[in-house]
């Protein structure tokens, strides 16, 4: 923790404290510029989308809890796969009790996996330590995404040997597509369900999404469930989809008489 | 749905362009946080208080006669 008292820092110029009209009138003035940023958000998952695929041809193998595993394992019998290499392996800094810090904040971020699943995608964190500290290290810092040992070149192959990065892969039955990479700044914006279902090659699935014809997409809201409750209600649940269907319409009337 | 199939040369070339776009969608969203930084605020005058889960060792002090009724607690500053 770094004792902010102590440090010798300028005065710290605030901006100008304003009557809460004002300060409405200038949150209103941002949210336009927010909106903006989340079209064009948008508008780049589209593209991603819309990205050419790689075939993956080498048979990756992996060593998980209860063994050897090949990269189509990972995908737990889903279409899509983001695979994040995270480094914990001798060498890196916090070795053994810890993983790299970078990599354990990004993992403190991670949303329950259960909606990101229910949309056909799976997270599978990687590294090169062996199960015995991974299984000791998801204990210690609470974590539970399924986490597995890196055993060939799979860290070469897909850039990641040196440095941290999602990959993306879409599963054709046993054929396996490379869909996306980002990393860097671009990792800094992963946790969230919304954040990996727009790196995923179908996107959130929602019917409003810009997406090629033929990709699946049913109605935003609708597919949303408790975490625990996904399993028990596999189709939407009639009365949920009344309330989100009265609670969308009001919205929209209150988004109309604002601009009104 | 299958999307165009490439060799890694060409992927690589696709993925760069599209990292091009999403290099400079983080740089507009950076310019948005400097924005927000720069945000006139609003005074908070009222101090409302709020209820916070008691403490284990209120727990235990309060569950150790159930024929006592739950006390509110006094709005705790040192509580975060």
């Amino acid at each position: 923790m770094i004792d902010h008292k102590t440090v010798e820092q300028p005065v710290m110029r605030t901006p100008p404290v304003v009557s809460p009209e004002a300060w409405e009138a200038a949150r209103q003035q941002m949210l336009v510029k927010e909106k903006a940023l989340t079209r064009a958000r948008d508008a780049l998952a589209a593209e991603r989308r819309r990205m050419p695929w790689m075939a993956v041809e080498k048979a990756y193998e992996f060593e998980g809890p209860n063994g050897k595993v090949t990269l189509l394992d990972l995908f737990e019998g889903r279409r899509q796969l983001i695979v994040y290499r995270a480094f914990f392996e001798p060498g890196v800094f916090g070795w053994p009790e810890h993983a790299c810090r970078g990599c354990s904040l990004g993992a403190d971020q991670v949303a329950h996996l259960a909606h990101l699943n229910a949309r056909d995608a799976t997270l599978a964190y990687v590294s090169r330590a062996p199960q015995a500290d991974i299984a000791r290290l998801k204990a210690r810092m609470g974590w539970e995404m399924p986490w597995y040992t890196i055993t060939d070149s799979f860290d070469a192959d897909f850039g990641v040997d040196e440095w941290h990065g999602h990959n993306v892969f879409f599963r054709d039955g046993e054929r396996v597509f490379r869909t996306y990479f980002i990393n860097s700044r671009g990792d800094e914006a992963m946790g969230t369900t919304w954040s990996y279902l727009d790196i995923t090659p179908v996107g959130r699935q929602e019917t409003w999404e810009d997406s090629p014809p033929g990709y699946p997409q049913t109605p935003p809201y609708k597919w949303w469930n408790w975490h625990d409750n996904y399993a028990a209600e596999a189709t939407p649940h009639a009365k949920w989809v009344e309330i989100s269907d009265a609670g969308e319409a009001a919205f929209r009337n209150r988004d109309a008489g604002a601009k009104a | 749905m299958r999307n165009q199939i490439v060799s890694r040369e060409e992927w690589l070339k696709a993925r760069l362009e599209l990292l091009a776009a999403e290099k400079e969608f983080t740089r507009q969203r950076d310019a948005l946080t400097r924005r927000r930084v720069a945000m006139a605020w609003e005074r908070v005058e009222r101090s409302y208080p709020f209820e916070v889960h008691p403490n284990p060792a209120t727990l235990v002090t309060l569950t150790s006669d159930s024929r006592r009724p739950s006390i509110p607690r006094p709005p705790n500053k040192d509580v975060p």
